[in-house]
């Protein structure tokens, strides 16, 4: 891994790990048990079916969520215990549908990321513009830093959040689906700036991720949930697996390897996808089987 | 911390400044009796027992009154629209007004109490009793009160109060003559007496929104992001509901209640300068009370010799402006 100045000025491995998390939403369970140390300096995948607790379990090392057991450790101290501000300066989170103020410029939006740098009544400092500028540069953005946010298109309106939270100049960002919504042109456009970061920068970059594929090509190590618990917990190579997209997802599926990319790529499998959902009982399904006999 | 140029701020405060420095002249100098600027000069320094200046005299009060209700109703309603995420935020939408009005209904109706001291704390009570309730019923639920629920607490509650004072005010003749001229919202019968000890409240609470506002900026980016940019939300919520409830409640408590000043007053501030909640609170604590000032003086003038109260005014020029302002997309949001 390459190591940039600004990288080294940063700080060198904030070290975040999940012990034993038990996570509850509204009285309901939604992870049972999950531990996790995320190795500082790479990008990780957390993958799962709907409801399987992926974002909850995001918020909660985040520190939004307070676990019902367990504790998200930050350096070995206890995050819920740090200072809110203090753990905003290490650790970055892009959720899944912030609001961004009508009429607000890139700029404008971008500066609000240096927040938690700021005391009471502290003035905007050169230090500020220049993360401000670094960030805008960064995600490509600064021919059009005075352009207000709702007139970008969906791809240059997530590349300004991850702009926002890079001017926060935290060392480990964590992203709840940064893709969602967007074309894949505009997915590999977010991804590839992830990616960028994280190999030149040196931010760790934890996402919570659909698309398997995309996860796969972009990931050092990407966690499995299934039913609140890990499932598995590997590189891509060991963890995309027939097997396990079987398990986790309850479809048959052909893992093969990607030519040109060298990472596991996932195919699901023709009408094997509506067999294994057959339990769900519809009459179409039926239907669906004699005309096809 | 201001990122781009003080340019654009620097000039809107300054017009909003002369133009509210003029408008408290007008206020000083119309009424139904005309008195000269020397005048207003003496009012202000001599002791002089001319009926032009002792008619000025009468009018300083109700001009400072007017400045501290547009004030602290113009902070309120940003402050409200800022921690809700909801433009139609309003301390009448959120049931601070008819809470007040039920609480002196009631104090006329069953303890006759007739003066206007007791008014203003009656309606101090009212109304803060009404935006605990609010709040209380708005934090129902597992997340902690939610910009949505608030809002529906407030309509409900302010439509349950409204049904409650009607109820107690029609049967009663001599309660609606007396209960009719707070009702309205008026500034007219101002007396620096009854101003007094209702100042410390509405100056905690101006304290306490300008220090809330760095962090409004951060919680309009949605609660998660807020978090995750080191703020703590329902912190900062609270205590932001709390100094909406000293505004509203010592501005209802004084002039009764009087409507659109904080609806519209932030929809102006951002149209000026813009999507920051520090540049809006700063002009809003012009612009309101440019606007409470300024519709007493067109009140005082559009059926002279005598006075239509500001509480009218108010709603006769705030509900058009209002439909302009929401057909611009800018202001469609918060």
């Amino acid at each position: 891994m390459t190591s940039s100045p600004a990288y080294d000025a940063w700080s060198s491995a904030h070290k975040l790990t999940a012990s034993h998390l038990r996570l509850t939403y509204g009285g309901r369970t939604v992870i049972e048990d999950l531990s996790l140390d995320i190795p500082p300096h790479t990008m990780g995948s957390i993958i799962g079916p709907n409801g399987c607790g992926k974002s909850t379990f995001l918020k909660a090392m985040a520190r939004i969520l307070k676990p019902a057991s367990g504790t998200v450790m930050m350096d070995g101290e206890p995050i819920t215990s740090m200072p809110t501000r203090k753990v905003a300066t290490i650790l970055g989170l892009l959720p899944q549908n912030p609001s961004a103020p009508a009429g607000i410029t890139i700029a404008d939006l971008v500066a609000r990321g240096r927040y938690p740098h700021h005391h009471f009544v502290e003035r905007w400092t050169t230090k500020d513009e220049k993360a401000v500028e670094r960030a805008l540069a960064l995600t490509g953005l600064t021919d059009m830093a005075g352009c207000p946010i709702d007139r970008l298109s969906g791809g240059q309106r997530q590349r300004a959040w991850i702009a926002l939270t890079l001017a926060q100049q935290t060392d480990i960002l964590l992203l709840d689906e940064p893709t969602t919504y967007l074309d894949i042109a505009y997915q590999l456009e977010v991804l590839d700036l992830l990616s960028t970061l994280n190999r030149q920068e040196g931010v760790t970059v934890v996402m919570v991720l659909h698309d398997l594929n995309m996860a796969a090509r972009y990931s050092d190590w990407i966690l499995a949930i299934k039913d609140g618990r890990r499932f598995a917990l590997g590189t891509p190579d060991e963890v995309m697996t027939e097997n396990l997209v079987r398990e986790v997802f309850d479809i048959a599926s052909t893992v093969v390897t990607d030519g040109t990319t060298g990472a596991p790529l996932m195919t699901p499998a023709p009408l094997h996808s509506l067999e294994a959902h057959s339990g769900e009982a519809c009459n179409a399904h039926v239907h669906w089987d004699d005309s096809a006999g | 911390m201001h990122r781009n140029g003080n340019g654009p701020m620097v000039l809107s405060g300054l017009i909003l400044a002369v133009c509210l420095v003029m408008v408290c002249a007008l206020s000083l100098v119309f009424g139904s009796r005309s008195v000269s600027p020397s005048d207003i000069l003496h009012a202000l320094s001599a002791s002089s027992d001319d009926i032009a200046v002792s008619a000025i005299r009468l009018r300083i009060p109700r001009t400072v009154l007017g400045l501290l209700v547009g004030a602290g109703l113009g902070v309120a309603g940003t402050l409200m629209q800022g921690i809700s995420r909801n433009p139609l935020a309003d301390p009448s939408i959120l049931g601070f007004n008819t809470g007040a009005a039920l609480a002196i209904v009631c104090s006329i109706a069953f303890f006759s109490l007739s003066t206007p001291a007791q008014y203003v704390w009656v309606g101090l009570l009212g109304s803060a009793t009404t935006a605990l309730v609010v709040w209380a019923i708005g934090s129902l639920g597992p997340s902690g009160p939610s910009p949505l629920r608030l809002t529906l607490a407030g309509v409900v509650i302010s439509s349950v109060l409204g049904s409650l004072t009607s109820a107690v005010l029609l049967p009663r003749v001599n309660v609606i003559s007396s209960y009719r001229f707070w009702q309205v919202g008026g500034i007219s019968g101002a007396r620096f007496d009854l101003m007094m000890p209702v100042l410390p409240l509405l100056t905690l609470g101006l304290i306490l929104a300008f220090c809330l506002t760095p962090g409004i900026n951060a919680l309009t980016l949605g609660d998660q992001m807020a978090e995750g940019l080191g703020m703590h939300v329902g912190r900062v919520r609270s205590l932001a509901w709390l100094a909406a409830i000293l505004l509203c409640a010592s501005c209802t408590a004084l002039a009764g209640p009087i409507g659109f000043v904080g609806l519209v007053v932030p929809h102006v501030a951002r149209l000026l300068i813009g999507p920051d909640y520090r540049r809006i609170m700063a002009l809003s604590i012009l612009i309101g009370p440019l606007l409470v000032v300024g519709a007493d003086v067109v009140g005082r003038i559009i059926t002279r010799p005598s006075d239509v109260e500001v509480g009218i005014v108010t709603a006769l020029i705030g509900a058009p402006v209002f439909v302009i302002l929401a057909g611009r997309r800018r202001t469609a949001e918060v």
